[in-house]
């Protein structure tokens, strides 16, 4: 009797926490909301004036590299590299680094782009396994290719990185769609900043169900399948509805790393990216914060609300899952690895704010969500939670993300626009209000098997299979 | 009864939610359609008042002509139709008047109203349409300031600035001089761009006290975004930037300098200058005191200038500056040299191989580079004799990275010293085993006797991927070369063995 009082306290505790966490989640959320809201109505009907050619003809615009970590990338990596080429800005150089791929990745780019093996000097600044062998082709100098021994993403930029000669650098996943005009959406904010804008980051978008040629995007059109459906509308509300809210209250702590601008002599100076977590660009993103905080240095993070590339999303639950352990794994690493910043002063925004956030909110949060998704309807069918309060958390956590997701859909539809039929647009919205029955929780338990994961000593880099992108993005399952 | 209030209470919570994403699906529905219909009525509106614009644009109707035909534009669809025909139809020969249709039609007004206020903007309208000269007085004050730097307030004003730097320059120039004065930087900063995009020589002291601004105030506009329209400019304005190339603030000087440098840039893409594509005041300027500046960036960047006069005292002014005792001058001096112009300054340039400064060793390289085969046995003749391994090694990088070594086939033809040259650079790279590429050419196409010299070169140290390149040529080649490639693989010792 008395075990059975102690467990129906506890429970009820339980169902306390889960309630008051997600008040809490959605109080920020909607706070996220109205600032995304005027951060991106803003900047669309401002964009709309500026003109990209005006940066793209200025002998002022300053070079930037493009860094390339390339891992058995042999299917796609000809495309990105002729996309990069063709990019709509004034200096660039292309640097790929292979991280020793067991495929084809550097016999194709040999052979479409003519490059011969050379011996070239690398200069270290940054610690990095140093390249075996470069590639390089005096007709086509915007490109230069590294072989280096498998170090890891992070190794691979920090090689990167050593051989850049700009100012600024912008890494570029090898599996990314870069739209023409990306690399002047993200340096217009960068050149138009009177402060030192250290890290430059966009939109990102599902490419699957698009039609490509030539590495570019030539038809937008939506997936066919459910899961692939649920992470387009996924992507619209953290890139629409949550950093661009971050941004505006200087705040940045993730940026996707798919396509990021940042400036080389602070990233060098802070030491490069880290290879002891799993998600590079999120950890890059606080190392910048807590070097130049410390120092006292200017500086400023931006956001930019256009879409900037496409990636494929994950076919199969199974590959979902393993994506979605590795950022959970790697936000919690960073939150961990950075964990003096939480409710720090020093930090500004980032310390009082954004962190203390992605640290209890998007890292840890997803445990008490995993454990309310169990708990809250075991409480309900055996009777000791009142109705009302299953019906709040219900609300909470289902009725109001619904409203989150559709709003999200209802600002792209009125400010970016980039689905073009009007069928589009009521298939997001459906999958907006669906994705809250069962994709949701299903993610919930991924991330938070991440978390116990962490806690057991786990910390390594859990491999995405993708089926390429070329010429029609693929949505069969990759296992089939 | 409280409780069940609160499962009431919670269930029309639900029921809202459900109903607001109703509202929101209707109105994103209703929106589509108003979109549609909102283009097909500019299309429409298009079709319409297209062949007016078209004779406004030629010349073929007046002003007035124009402007009573277009006024028949009310709704906003047709206005923004309107507006969109005209400036599209704007060319430099026709701006003047296709801006005064918009006066006419009150756009101007309108754009004004938004951008400076009711007071403001009639003011300014009087100014712009009597061609006063454009002036910035001091920003006002306001206690509505905080709220006019606000995004929600400040892009709105940008927008209007922005429509209304694209009338001609001898209106845009009096609007985007008073937008100057706003508090916001989003406005000011569309201004800079409207006055750099028009080239009116006016606004240049404009832009330039702009300049002052972001280095010295710290304005919240950036520096980049002033120089970018100051870069806007053309070759034959650059004489209204001769005063301000001995201001005394070396870092606007600095931009100053950094600016004509950008501006002779982009004119020296599509001709080759010389000293008369200069006005005179800043050809002396230049080559008498900016050469000479006591702030090693003005000169580090003046050269870039100078070495478009192409004449004798340009050539002095290079010989000069590529033995400076600043760095950013000697790298900036030899990248300015690379123009077969300047071949006598390969003396002078031929010693910066062995710069401290690697920029500087890899800038020399490619410089000498540029003056064919008189660089670029310079370059390997400096390397043979080199024992400096820093300048070995970069020379080796970049004969490598220009194209050099896949070009030496001219050098191999041409026989004599020069080929023994040619081998020795071979035999030393071999040592330095920098031997990927040579390897690379022994498997490739080239004519046999070269081929065969690499070989012999790559033999002096064999690298561990020689053999391999030597027994597939060995096993597929059946000429001299197979042959030659079999005898020396019989000789390289195995590897960890004996020699």
């Amino acid at each position: 009797m008395l075990h059975n009082i102690t467990l129906l306290r506890f429970i009820d505790y339980c169902n306390t926490v889960i309630l008051l966490y997600f008040i809490f989640t959605n109080l920020m959320y909607t706070l996220l909301m109205v600032l995304s809201l005027y951060s991106v109505s803003l900047y669309s009907k401002f964009a709309s004036h500026q003109s990209y050619e005006e940066i793209a003809d200025s002998p002022a615009t300053p070079p930037v590299s493009l860094i390339v970590p390339a891992y058995n990338e042999a299917q796609s990596i000809v495309q990105t590299v002729l996309a990069l080429m063709s990019l709509n800005y004034p200096e660039k150089e292309i640097i790929v680094v292979d991280d020793g791929s067991t495929d084809d990745t550097i016999n194709v780019l040999v052979r479409e782009f003519g490059l011969l093996r050379m011996d070239f000097i690398y200069r270290e600044s940054i610690p990095a396994k140093p390249p075996l062998a470069y590639y390089f082709n005096p007709d086509r100098p915007e490109l230069i290719v590294m072989y280096k021994e498998n170090g890891g993403k992070s190794d691979a930029l920090n090689v990167g990185i050593n051989m850049v000669h700009s100012p600024y650098f912008c890494t570029v996943d090898a599996d990314s769609i870069i739209e023409a005009d990306a690399l002047l959406r993200l340096m217009a904010p960068v050149l138009q900043s009177s402060t030192n804008t250290v890290a430059s980051g966009g939109v990102v978008r599902i490419a699957n169900g698009c039609t490509l040629s030539n590495g570019r995007i030539t038809k937008i059109d939506l997936p066919k399948k459910w899961l692939e459906r649920c992470q387009v509308v996924e992507y619209i509300r953290t890139f629409l509805f949550g950093r661009p809210g971050w941004n505006l209250l200087n705040a940045t702590f993730i940026a996707s790393g798919a396509l990021m601008v940042l400036h080389t002599e602070s990233v060098t100076l802070a030491g490069g990216y880290s290879s002891n977590t799993v998600t590079e660009d999120i950890e890059m993103i606080a190392t910048l914060h807590r070097f130049l905080r410390a120092r006292g240095w200017k500086y400023r993070m931006v956001f930019t609300t256009e879409p900037i590339c496409w990636t494929e999303a994950p076919h199969t639950v199974r590959m979902l899952a393993r994506q979605r352990r590795r950022w959970q794994l790697g936000l919690m690493q960073t939150v961990m690895k950075h964990n003096d910043m939480i409710v720090n002063p020093t930090y500004g925004p980032v310390g009082m704010l954004s962190m203390p956030f992605h640290a209890y909110m998007e890292a840890m949060g997803c445990l008490i969500e995993a454990a309310g998704t169990i708990l809250v309807p075991v409480s309900f069918i055996i009777g000791i939670m009142p109705i009302w309060l299953f019906l709040l958390i219900l609300f909470l956590a289902i009725g109001y993300g619904t409203l989150l997701s559709v709003g999200s859909v209802l600002l792209e539809e009125t400010t970016i626009r980039r689905y073009p039929r009007m069928r589009h647009t009521l298939i997001l919205m459906f999958y907006a209000v669906i994705e809250n029955f069962g994709y949701k929780q299903m993610v919930t338990f991924f991330r938070a098997h991440a978390i116990l994961q962490y806690f057991f000593g786990k910390r390594t880099w859990e491999h995405v299979v993708h089926r390429g992108l070329e010429p029609r993005v693929v949505v069969e399952d990759y296992e089939t | 009864m409280f409780l069940e209030d609160l499962t009431g209470l919670v269930l029309w919570a639900l029921f809202t939610v459900i109903i607001i994403n109703v509202v929101f699906l209707i109105f994103v529905f209703f929106r589509r359609v108003k979109r549609k219909r909102y283009y097909k009525e500019k299309d429409a509106a298009r079709i319409r008042f297209q062949p007016v614009v078209a004779e406004l644009a030629a010349n073929y109707i007046t002003v007035e002509e124009a402007a009573e035909f277009l006024r028949e534009a009310h709704a906003k669809v047709e206005r923004d139709a309107v507006q969109e025909l005209l400036f599209s139809a704007m060319t430099a020969e026709n701006e003047s008047r296709i801006s005064q249709v918009f006066f006419v039609l009150g756009y101007v007004e309108q754009w004004s109203k938004k951008a400076f206020g009711r007071s403001r903007a009639a003011r300014t309208i009087d100014a712009a349409l009597q061609h006063e000269p454009p002036t910035t007085l001091a920003p006002e004050k306001s206690a509505l300031d905080s709220y006019h730097r606000l995004r929600m307030s400040s892009v709105p004003r940008a927008v209007a600035i922005y429509n209304l730097g694209r009338l001609a320059p001898e209106f845009s120039t009096i609007f985007a001089a008073e937008a100057l004065r706003d508090p916001a930087s989003d406005v000011r900063r569309s201004a800079i761009a409207a006055l750099g995009r028009n080239r009116n020589v006016s606004a240049i002291p404009l832009l330039i006290e702009e300049l002052r601004k972001s280095i010295e105030e710290h304005s919240d506009v950036s520096i980049r975004s002033t120089k970018a329209a100051l870069a806007f400019y053309s070759l034959a304005d650059l004489r209204h930037f001769v005063p301000y190339l001995t201001h005394p603030n070396r870092r606007l000087r600095f931009f100053v300098v950094d600016i004509v440098r950008d501006i002779t840039h982009k004119a020296a893409r599509n001709t080759n200058l010389t000293k008369n594509d200069f006005a005179p005041q800043l050809y002396e300027i230049y080559l008498q005191k900016v050469v000479n500046d006591d702030f090693a960036d003005v000169r580090a960047r003046s050269i870039s200038v100078i070495r478009h006069f192409h004449d004798a005292r340009s050539t002095q002014a290079l010989r000069a500056l590529l033995s400076d005792e600043n760095e950013f001058v000697r790298l900036h001096a030899v990248r300015a040299a690379a123009d077969p112009f300047y071949i006598d300054l390969i003396p002078q340039i031929t010693p910066l191989l062995s710069d401290r400064k690697w920029r500087v060793r890899e800038a020399t390289v490619r410089t000498l580079g540029t003056f064919g085969n008189a660089g670029t046995s310079q370059v390997y003749r400096y390397f043979l004799q080199s024992k400096d391994n820093y300048a070995s090694e970069q020379i080796a990088d970049e004969i490598q990275r220009v194209g050099f070594l896949t070009h030496v086939t001219d050098y191999h033809v041409a026989g004599g010293e020069e080929a023994l040259m040619v081998k020795s650079v071979f035999q030393k790279m071999a040592g330095m085993k920098k031997t990927s590429l040579m390897n690379n050419m022994v498997a490739s196409g080239y004519a046999p006797e070269l081929r065969i010299m690499l070989m012999d070169a790559l033999a002096t140290a064999p690298s561990a991927e020689l053999p391999g390149v030597l027994a597939t040529i060995a096993k597929n080649d059946t000429t001299e070369v197979g042959a030659k490639a079999g005898s020396i693989l019989r000789n390289i010792p195995p590897p960890g063995g004996n020699a």
